[in-house]
């Protein structure tokens, strides 16, 4: 008796609010985000979703999402028709893997506005392409670890070689170069993603062989860098978004992704009508889509030289004078 | 199609005399509606946590994997892969060889299916759509003959090597498509697309691919061939004791090593339907679990390969309805992944207690 | 290959195989029970999340190392319940309770911290340096400095192997796994037991968990064990069901895997000519390797005869 009135209670509710949500909804855009992992991972998924909330909490979109989608067709064919078919105006599929479900179902949905991340400038009349220039953070980052290792040997674990890493390790490598030209950089890939312990003992690993300073690419790979530098104390760099609080004296620089800006504005072109065809986005530190933290709770101070180094390719960087080099393989 | 789907349960009106005979059957099936039932109240109870209300989303659950064909249409297309590599296992493990090595012998057969589509040299899907079944099936059928040649000679235990196989042929997978595979056009970890005559062809007016023929013919085929002929007479007996097996003239090596080939050889298969009538390319996650999920479809349908195909519908539309149930009500993906182990895990107890309401034990 | 190579190595070794091993052993245990607890990996996460939680809201990693076993038993319960009370099929139990326990980890997780708060860590346990004895060249620094949840794991592990291969309880163990109808005409209680071993498994799972977050990552993620429990149920019939080779089993696993790290640094990392997934593939290929040589000489197969098999009284199979 009880739980049939609580239901019709909150049936009531739900009714209401999904009337009052319609109501508000005339004018905002409605963003449907599909997800590999979940929003709570501090990093690629989290910074998507942090990015709608805040843009939703502004007004200016109303947005669902779908995490942990599997990248293959039965799972996320379903998941970006089922967006489609409920009005949803811009679906952000948010993996390099969903790129040939993408590529198929934009078709299907041609009223629909799609964006991937696949950073190949792949577009079509209702599709962009967003890219992850994460690279030009990751050279910032390498300035300030050629600035602060003193081995002169830079530890770099990522979870697989694929492009969006490969270009991260080799801008950063080229960073630390630019302050310390002999500076070496170790690397080894775990072959996953998500093993955290197998990424710390990489990590360790590179340590013993005299890396006291790491970068990282893939999120349960960097939680594994940070345990590992907080272990030996050593310095580490966080990858996508701000993962200092696990340790404030070993994590120095935080290269963050900002898709609010990026979101803000395909929002706005939607608005705007200018969405397509679609457009190859590149949002890096010029235009804000990259950013980098530097957190002051590092066990070392860094030299005057260090921070100059860093403002100065920070400000050549979004000047465009300093075009840092893009090598995905 | 779809009548064949339909659950078996409202049969004509029976005559009195079969009442008695009836009165446990009705029990076993009250049983299960009361597991279902509980595990529905418990996953529920996550819903509430999350805020969300649970009848709301089970109304969107079944209307995301019945309400439309082009649901049904995603249903089908989840449990043709299920269905393909559970009717393998249903042969091995009626056999007691407990093959779990289905995952890798799918990636491997597709990845051979994938290459000879994508290469073909013909642009004829008439010739080139079988040249890549017999592909997939040939090289997930020696992934799967490893197993069973190093059982059949030396005893070496299958759980171990199909398992240690399933990580070596994720790692196969991975380096081809990042290597040697990888499409040359694009530095993503992808392969070039299968060219379109090579794509598996669409069942008219079903929204699914020819696989599910596919699918339903190997059902036949291997109903047929478990119950009716000496070769599922065979599998039974060196699944009951080799030594009798022996003594009637039947090899449980030589069997051993066929049963692994046509295991892991339809695992393989599922794997090049995978990609020519769904992903129509080599990618990363080209599979999301189906050779462990079709370890509880074999099992779930009781090694019958009918009970496969119920058992993979019904898994088939918890997961294309959790998609649903996730898109209207924003439930997190994990209290869906709960709810459909919750579920799975009540129709297990619930098969077992009918079993024994019924009488019919093992 | 100097020493200096060789000792972090074997001491990074060791802490790889420490979470993996305990959940090993105690699947061994179980397995000689007749009963094939496939559910490990589910057990191990849900311990290293409970784990975590104890720890965190507790403010002490032993408390940590109790709740962590006490989630791997929670699931154990389960498992027993599923293949021992109402004899179910044990394999597709086992992967129900992986199932289960992937979506309910992260479903607590993810509702206890939510997006947007400061990422939870704790403290875990400090490195102990045994007195004199970590101070012996090469086996001091891998043997001795480690924590003492370590030690008490090691410690354990030899205790459950004394338990199973010299005593009496290890020998009714034994007997209901090779002929449960003969154990139960002698008065064994078969399914008494199979509540043991699977209790034991999933205790040492959820500790094995535990054991990684304490001992080594302070923090947790979805699906952080990655697939170490299935590792485990590898390793168990590698060590052919004795409880201290499958231990060592684990060693090996644990060495390999270090030294294709090291490999791999040395071959050049990302820019290697030869592809990673190759250092990745080198430990399943060298298990794989050393299971068919010994299978190779042995004489008998050593697996529990009614292992997968429910007893069900008054019943041949």
């Amino acid at each position: 008796m009880r739980i049939t009135q609580s239901t019709s209670c909150s049936l009531l509710i739900l009714t209401a609010a999904l009337s009052v949500s319609s109501a508000h909804a005339a004018e905002k855009t409605k963003v449907a985000l599909v997800l590999p992992a979940e929003i709570n991972d501090l990093s690629w998924n989290q910074r998507a979703y942090e990015a709608a909330k805040k843009l939703s909490d502004e007004g200016k979109i109303e947005f669902a999402y779908s995490e942990a989608v599997k990248p293959d067709a039965t799972t996320l064919d379903p998941i970006i028709a089922g967006y489609a078919q409920q009005g949803y105006r811009l679906i952000v599929t948010h993996s390099f893997t969903y790129g040939k479900s993408v590529a198929r179902m934009n078709g299907q949905f041609a009223d629909v506005n799609f964006a991937w991340p696949g950073g190949i400038g792949k577009t079509a009349e209702n599709l962009a392409d967003y890219d992850q220039p994460f690279y030009q953070g990751y050279y910032l980052a390498g300035v300030l670890a050629g600035g602060m290792t003193e081995s002169g040997v830079i530890g770099a674990v990522t979870g697989f070689d694929i492009p969006v890493c490969h270009a991260s390790m080799a801008a950063f490598e080229a960073g630390a170069r630019s302050v310390k030209p002999d500076v070496k950089v170790l690397s080894t890939v775990t072959g996953n993603f998500v093993d955290v312990a197998k990424a710390k003992q990489a990590a360790l690993a590179l340590a013993d062989q005299g890396a006291d300073y790491f970068m990282s690419c893939g999120q349960g790979v960097t939680l594994g860098t940070i345990e590992a530098a907080k272990e030996r104390n050593l310095g580490a760099t966080s990858y996508v978004g701000d993962m200092s609080s696990l340790a404030p004296k070993n994590v120095f620089a935080s290269v963050v992704w900002n898709l609010d800006v990026l979101l803000d504005r395909m929002v706005a072109d939607i608005g705007a009508n200018s969405f397509r065809p679609g457009k190859a986005y590149s949002f890096g530190v010029p235009e804000g889509g990259i950013s980098v933290i530097v957190h002051p709770d590092f066990h070392r101070r860094p030299s005057a030289e260090t921070t100059a180094a860093f403002d100065k390719a920070l400000v050549d960087i979004k000047s465009g004078t300093l075009k840092v080099a893009f090598v995905p393989k | 199609m779809s009548t064949n789907l339909a659950p078996p349960v409202a049969a004509a009106a029976p005559p009195p005399a079969t009442i008695t005979r009836l009165l446990p059957r009705l029990k076993a099936i009250a049983i299960s509606g009361i597991a279902c039932a509980a595990a529905l109240m418990l996953g529920g109870l996550l819903f509430k946590v999350s805020g969300v209300d649970p009848l709301a989303a089970y109304a969107t659950m079944l209307e995301g994997a019945f309400g439309s064909w082009f649901a049904f249409a995603q249903v089908l297309t989840r449990t043709v892969p299920l269905l393909i590599i559970a009717v393998g296992l249903i042969a091995v493990f009626r056999a007691n060889i407990w093959n779990i090595g289905a995952e890798g012998q799918f990636l491997i057969g597709a990845l051979a299916g994938g290459f000879v589509a994508i290469e073909f040299p013909v642009e004829s899907g008439w010739l080139s759509i079988p040249c890549a079944m017999l592909a997939g099936f040939a090289a997930g059928g020696c992934w799967g003959a490893i197993v069973g040649w190093l059982r059949a000679k030396w005893e070496v235990h299958e759980v171990i090597t199909s398992l240690l196989l399933n990580f070596i042929a994720a790692l196969v997978f991975s380096y081809l498509i990042r290597g040697p595979l990888r499409d040359p056009m694009g530095f993503l970890p992808q392969s070039k697309d299968v060219p379109a005559f090579s794509q598996l062809p669409f069942i008219p007016g079903l929204g699914t691919n020819i696989g599910l023929l596919v699918a339903l013919a190997l059902v036949a085929l291997f109903a047929y061939l478990l119950s009716a002929t000496p070769y599922g007479m065979k599998i039974r007996m060196i699944g009951s004791s080799a030594s009798v097996a022996r003594a009637v003239g039947v090899d449980p090596s030589r069997m051993t090593i066929e049963l692994m080939v046509i295991s892991g050889g339809l695992a393989g298969l599922a794997g090049v339907i995978q990609v020519l009538g769904v992903q129509y390319a080599l990618l990363e996650g080209l599979s999301p679990g189906f050779g462990f999920t079709a370890i509880m479809v074999a099992l779930l349908g009781r090694l019958h390969p009918v009970g496969a195909l119920a058992a993979a519908v019904v898994l088939s539309a918890i997961t294309v309805g959790g998609n649903a149930m996730q898109i209207t009500h924003g439930i997190p993906a994990s209290a869906v992944a709960t709810l459909s182990a919750l579920l799975v895990l009540f129709l297990l107890v619930s098969d077992h207690l009918a079993k024994r309401a019924r009488g019919v034990e093992q | 290959m100097n020493i200096d190579f060789l000792i972090p190595l074997l001491s990074m070794a060791f802490v790889l195989s420490i979470p993996v091993g305990l959940a090993a052993v105690g699947e061994c245990i179980c397995q000689r029970t007749g009963l094939l607890n496939l559910g490990v990996e589910g057990m191990m996460l849900m311990g290293a999340l409970t784990a975590f939680l104890g720890a965190f809201y507790f403010d002490s990693s032993w408390i940590g190392v109790l709740t962590g076993v006490a989630g791997g038993v929670s699931l154990g319960i389960l498992m027993g319940v599923l293949c021992i009370s109402i004899k179910a099929e044990q394999v597709v139990s086992g992967i129900v309770v992986v199932l289960l326990s992937l979506g309910l980890t992260s479903y607590l997780y993810g509702s206890l911290f939510h997006v947007g708060t400061t990422p939870p860590r704790i403290e875990g346990l400090a490195l102990l340096h045994i007195p004199l004895l970590s101070n012996i060249p090469v086996i001091g620094p891998i043997l001795f400095q480690q924590t003492s949840l370590v030690y008490a794991s090691l410690a354990l592990i030899v205790l459950l192997s004394w338990m199973l291969e010299r005593t009496s309880l290890g020998l009714a163990l034994q007997a209901v796994g090779e002929k449960p109808e003969a154990g139960d005409a002698a008065g064994l209680s078969v399914d008494g037991l199979r509540w043991f071993g699977i209790l034991i498994s999933s205790a040492m799972a959820g500790l094995g968990g535990a054991v990684l977050i304490i001992a080594q990552l302070h923090l947790f993620a979805d699906h952080i064990t990655a697939g170490r429990g299935w590792i485990a149920i590898a390793l168990v019939i590698f060590g052919r069901w004795k409880p201290l080779w499958v231990f060592a089993g684990a060693l090996l696993f644990g060495v390999v895997d270090a030294i294709q790290l090291k490999i791999q640094v040395v071959a050049g990392g990302i820019d290697s000519a030869i592809p990673f997934e190759l250092f990745q593939a080198l430990p399943y290929v060298i298990t794989m390797a050393v299971l068919v040589l010994s299978a190779m000489r042995a004489r008998r197969n050593a697996q529990p005869s009614a292992l997968g098999i429910p007893f069900i009284k008054g019943q041949k199979h």
